[in-house]
């Protein structure tokens, strides 16, 4: 099988306190890992470690990804930097000559529906548009490994829909490893090839379909949702790395509104 | 709300400087008015001062003397910013260095300057060294700390990105830190030479052998008002002059560059 991130008996601690506790999680090529969990169970805090900004104190990390990208929970662009220029920056950074990456840096704003906006600086574009930027960004120096932090949970419930959508869109024409740190498992489920959960104590699961929904209700999913989320489940069964099929994209939330 | 600021000042720099220059007249009718009243002796009248002045000029002395005290401060400026500007870059980086550099940075920052220089003269005795060293470490604390507060103002999740996203070192001061502090370096080159001109004068006066601070002293030495008065003026002239040449465009190049932003 061909593995795209490795941990094995990662344990990170800060100040003493666990964060993570021995955690051991393999992610495939082309898998798309929902990761779930409590606040501060330590889900960034493992996103850190793969993307390498955080050393674990124990464990080994395997990341065989050249390009990695993260759109964070907050946009992160440089106030100082126009949109055109925040998306081009990783390309030049890659080796790129800036002419070049100033025209790629176009053609992805324009996939995530900004074009006309290339000049704009981050403060003059709205939190939404800016989440739209980071995308772009994220996309644009054609990762191999895609993290995403919690990239809605600063979003009124419109953009949340319009930034998820615009995700799986982007996902449908460029395919690629995708780690989904998310208090929302229903937004990406149908994307969800397996789901992991961090629990209180900082120790990681990794289940599959056949436990999936048990992993829902320790999210807090009940009721009417729940019950959304198991037909899901059900309509959309989980899809492993190797068979790669299309993926389908149905948002469970347009039913509600 | 910034730019509005902006254009207040505008506003102000023209619309008040009628009343500016009627102040102006008013210093110098007192000046007048103090010159007959005291005695030329004690207050030259300003003709007097003018005369002087252009005395000095001719003879080349002003000249000289004026540039003295701009190589004085330019060198003290210049290695007081170096010195505060790394150390302040080492401690924002790094915390506990930080609070290694604080007793330097307390005695720099509250040790009034005459007691600086009383102790630079007893080490390097009377010379350009001295007033150099004193200017030097009149300006390195205050850059310190403007420079340390700029690092640490730094967005960490701007660093953090940056590294996800591979940019080089150079990028990294060019597109994150340098920008980040921008106002923090302005401010920290306007402190070094708004403070620097005074310590600079006055290490001259106290223990320099050239520069207008020394022919302040030594006019004042000789007893000859005029020369005094003369000096005088031409220290407050050169103060003003670093204010508005300098000082004043850089800040507000600077805030511009924030609006901007
Ligand atoms: N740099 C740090 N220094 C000290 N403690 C930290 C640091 N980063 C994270 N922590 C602590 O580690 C724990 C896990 O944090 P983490 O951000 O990984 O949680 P999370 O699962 O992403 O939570 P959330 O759902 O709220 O985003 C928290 O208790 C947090 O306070
Ligand atoms: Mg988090």
């Amino acid at each position: 099988m061909n593995i795209a991130v490795r941990l094995k008996s990662v344990t990170k601690s800060f100040n003493g306190v666990k964060v993570l506790d021995n955690i051991d999680l393999e992610v495939c090529r082309n898998d798309y890992l929902l990761l779930l969990g409590p606040n501060g169970a330590g889900k960034t805090t493992l996103l850190k470690i793969i993307m390498n900004v955080l050393k674990p104190d124990k464990g080994t990390v395997e990341v065989y990804c050249k390009r990695i990208s993260c759109v964070f929970q907050e946009p992160r662009l440089l106030p100082w930097k126009t949109a055109l220029d925040n998306v081009a920056l990783p390309l030049i950074a890659r080796g790129m000559s800036k002419g070049k990456a100033r025209k790629i840096a176009g053609e992805w704003l324009h996939k995530v529906g900004l074009q006309g906006y290339e000049n704009y600086y981050p403060r003059q574009l709205s939190s939404g548009q800016q989440q739209r930027v980071a995308i772009a960004r994220a996309f644009a120096i054609e990762p191999d490994l895609l993290l995403l932090d919690e990239p809605t949970s600063n979003l009124d419930p419109e953009n949340k829909r319009y930034v998820m959508k615009l995700i799986k869109k982007l996902l449908n024409e460029f395919k690629t490893t995708v780690i989904h740190v998310t208090h929302d498992p229903l937004e990406a489920l149908n994307l969800a090839t397996r789901i992991a959960y961090i629990s209180y104590d900082h120790k990681l699961q990794v289940y599959d379909r056949s436990e999936a929904g048990k992993v829902l209700r320790s999210c807090g999913l009940t009721g009417v949702s729940y019950m959304k989320a198991i037909d899901q489940l059900e309509a959309h069964r989980f899809i492993t790395a190797s068979e790669s099929p299309p993926l389908i994209i149905k948002n469970i939330h347009e039913g509600k509104s | 709300m910034k730019t509005s600021t902006i254009h207040q000042k505008a506003l102000a720099k023209h619309g008040f400087l009628f009343l500016n220059f009627i102040g102006f007249l008013v210093l110098l009718a007192l000046w007048q008015i103090l010159s007959i009243t005291l005695g030329e002796f004690l207050v030259p009248s300003p003709s007097t001062t003018i005369t002087t002045l252009a005395r000095l000029a001719t003879k080349g002395v002003l000249l000289q003397e004026l540039s003295m005290t701009l190589v004085h401060l330019a060198s003290g400026a210049f290695i007081g910013f170096i010195l505060g500007f790394t150390m302040g870059l080492i401690a924002g980086f790094q915390r506990e260095v930080d609070h290694i550099f604080n007793p330097f940075k307390w005695i720099g920052l509250t040790a009034p300057v005459p007691v600086i220089a009383v102790i630079a003269m007893l080490w390097f005795g009377i010379g350009d060294f001295t007033v150099v060293f004193l200017t030097a470490l009149v300006t390195a604390p205050l850059v310190y700390v403007s420079i340390k507060e700029g690092v640490i103002s730094i967005d960490l999740e701007l660093m953090e990105m940056a590294k996800v996203y591979k940019f080089t070192p150079w990028m990294m001061l060019r597109h994150i830190y340098i920008p980040a502090m921008i106002a923090n370096i302005v401010a920290s080159l306007t402190h070094a030479l708004e403070f620097g001109i005074r310590a600079t004068v006055f290490g001259e006066f106290m223990c320099g052998k050239s520069g207008v601070g020394y022919a302040l002293f030594a006019a004042w030495y000789r007893l000859s008002s005029s020369e005094v008065f003369a000096w005088a003026l031409t220290c407050i002239f050169l103060a003003c002059s670093i204010e508005v040449i300098i000082v004043k465009p850089l800040k507000s190049w600077s805030l511009k560059w924030r609006v901007q932003q």
